[in-house]
């Protein structure tokens, strides 16, 4: 005990060593409150809480900064699961003695377990919930407060006012013997609740006439019946006496009874709904399975059409390669261009051989964009060598022709003339050899072209005589 | 016989947890011990 006006520790004295004052009251108030806080500590050991929280409560009326009261009065709050009022009283003690003191440890222990505040706060709510429907007139709420009731009670056994509360809505609907139950119940927390007290002693007030009329029909059914009764909670079970189950038989034949109706329900119940269930999916699989293949054929469709479209494409370039690198291409009469002006420049005599090569190039794939160079170089050597290639084939052919051999005359005037058209004596001797192939119309117009190209000669003369004899 | 609306009246509703900050803020904490000390106080200004 320590000295109100200077702190010092007091003596067996009635007054402070260290300072002087009296302190004669202040300790009798001191023990006053150590009296009641052993009061109280005494019948919190035999559960008498609710005498426990009056003791207390008075100590702390004496001393407020009496930490050992406040912290057991904190405990019995919590053990009638008032929390919030548990809470507080720590709370208080905290600030009062922040160290040393078991109001932290139980702080601390309350905060380190959320979900189980969270629960009691919610099972609070309910309580209150069922207060306001219990406040309702005529008892209109009565039914379901006791719906909320019974889930805080079930949340919260410890909670001592939601079961009274509960079982005071058992009373106001007669259901003594459930009120019965709740209120044994609320006797184990805190034994001399007065309130528990006085409404046990309504709730076996009901009870008592009832259980007693039932107690003497059991008996004399029993008796009558030759039975046997028994109450287990709130049934009472009356089983006749002497009555052998058959079992071996009986659960066989029920085994049978309820493989029967399991399949019966299976078969009309279970499969038609089943069987409508595939078929529904297997059509959506089959809808499903359409429209993706639809889609596939358009894919189809455009890539086939992308193909031909890319074939006609291939041929094209294809045609213009070959143009190019064909046996007839460019690049080969290119080649044979060039073969000929190589053996012309290497040896002019040779120029049967440049022929060969000349006749090679294919004039008629010339085109706009075919080069004038190239052009031109092929138009300078066939005229380099035209003249005397043209007198060799026309002698040649001169030859056949005279040996009546008209094909081989036929060829070399062909060439001849190919070489040399202002060779007057080759083109009227290719009119006598296609007269003399009886190729009548090829020699008219050729009868005629020496007569054009070349009038007043000898051969236009013959060849005028040559297309009156035709006529 | 217990009447049911005057037992209700005897409950009053349950503090939230939320609430015990506010009902710690209105305890009154005066005791006996500082009512003496105070009427020590006032007797020594007295005299």
């Amino acid at each position: 005990m320590r000295c109100y006006n200077c702190g010092c520790e007091l003596s067996e004295h009635s007054f402070c060593t260290n300072c002087g004052v009296d302190v004669a009251l202040y300790k009798k108030i001191i023990r006053t409150s150590n009296y009641f806080y052993n009061q109280g500590l005494e019948k919190a050991k035999v559960r008498d809480l609710s005498g426990a929280i009056v003791s207390l409560r008075e100590s702390l009326k004496f001393n407020k900064n009496n930490i050992k009261a406040r912290n057991l009065l904190g405990l019995v709050y919590y053990e009638l699961g008032e929390l919030p009022a548990a809470l507080c009283e720590w709370v208080i003690s905290k600030n009062l003695r922040g160290k040393k003191n078991l109001a932290v440890d139980y702080i601390d222990k309350v905060q380190s377990n959320p979900a189980k505040l969270e629960a009691t706060n919610v099972s609070i709510r309910k309580y209150n919930v069922a207060l306001e429907y219990c406040r309702k007139p005529e008892k209109q709420g009565v039914d379901l407060a006791i719906i909320q009731l019974k889930k805080v009670a079930s949340q919260s056994p410890n909670f001592i006012r939601a079961h009274q509360l509960l079982a005071l809505c058992y009373l106001a609907g007669r259901k003594a013997e459930a009120a019965r139950r709740v209120l044994e119940h609320c006797r184990t927390i805190d034994v001399n609740n007065t309130r528990t007290l006085r409404y046990l002693e309504e709730a076996e007030a009901m009870l008592k006439p009832a259980d007693e009329k039932k107690k003497d029909k059991t008996a004399r059914e029993a008796d009558e019946k030759d039975v046997v009764s028994y109450t287990v909670d709130n049934e009472t079970i009356i089983q006749p006496k002497g009555i052998r189950e058959h079992r071996g038989s009986n659960a066989v034949l029920n085994i049978l009874i309820g493989i029967a109706i399991g399949f019966s329900i299976a078969f009309f119940l279970v499969l038609p709904a089943r069987i409508q269930k595939e078929r529904a999916d297997a059509n959506e699989s089959a809808k499903t399975i359409g429209t993706q293949l639809e889609a596939k054929n358009i894919t189809i469709n455009e890539l086939e059409q992308t193909l031909s479209d890319r074939n006609n494409e291939i041929a094209s370039l294809r045609e213009s390669l070959n143009a190019y690198a064909g046996t007839e291409g460019t690049l080969l009469s290119m080649e044979n261009l060039l073969k000929a002006s190589a053996v012309y420049l290497e040896n002019r005599e040779n120029f049967l051989e440049v022929a060969d090569y000349i006749r090679e190039v294919d004039e008629s794939s010339w085109t706009d964009e075919t080069s004038e160079n190239y052009k031109r170089l092929y138009m300078a050597l066939k005229a380099a060598v035209g003249p005397d290639v043209c007198a060799s084939y026309y002698k040649e052919a001169n030859t056949a022709y005279r040996a009546k051999e008209y094909q081989d005359a036929f060829a070399y005037l062909e060439s001849a003339v190919f070489f040399d058209p202002a060779n007057a004596d080759a083109l009227y001797l290719l009119a006598r050899t296609q007269e003399a192939l009886e190729k009548v119309e090829d020699a008219k117009v050729t009868y005629n072209k020496v007569i054009e190209l070349f009038p007043g000669t000898l051969q236009a003369n013959n060849a005028k005589s040559a297309l009156n004899k035709l006529k | 016989m217990i009447d049911f609306d005057e037992e209700v009246k005897k409950f009053y509703p349950s503090l939230e947890v939320a609430d015990v900050q506010e009902a710690i803020y209105n305890q009154e904490l005066v005791d006996a011990a500082d009512i003496f000390i105070r009427m020590i106080k006032d007797d020594n200004k007295d005299d």
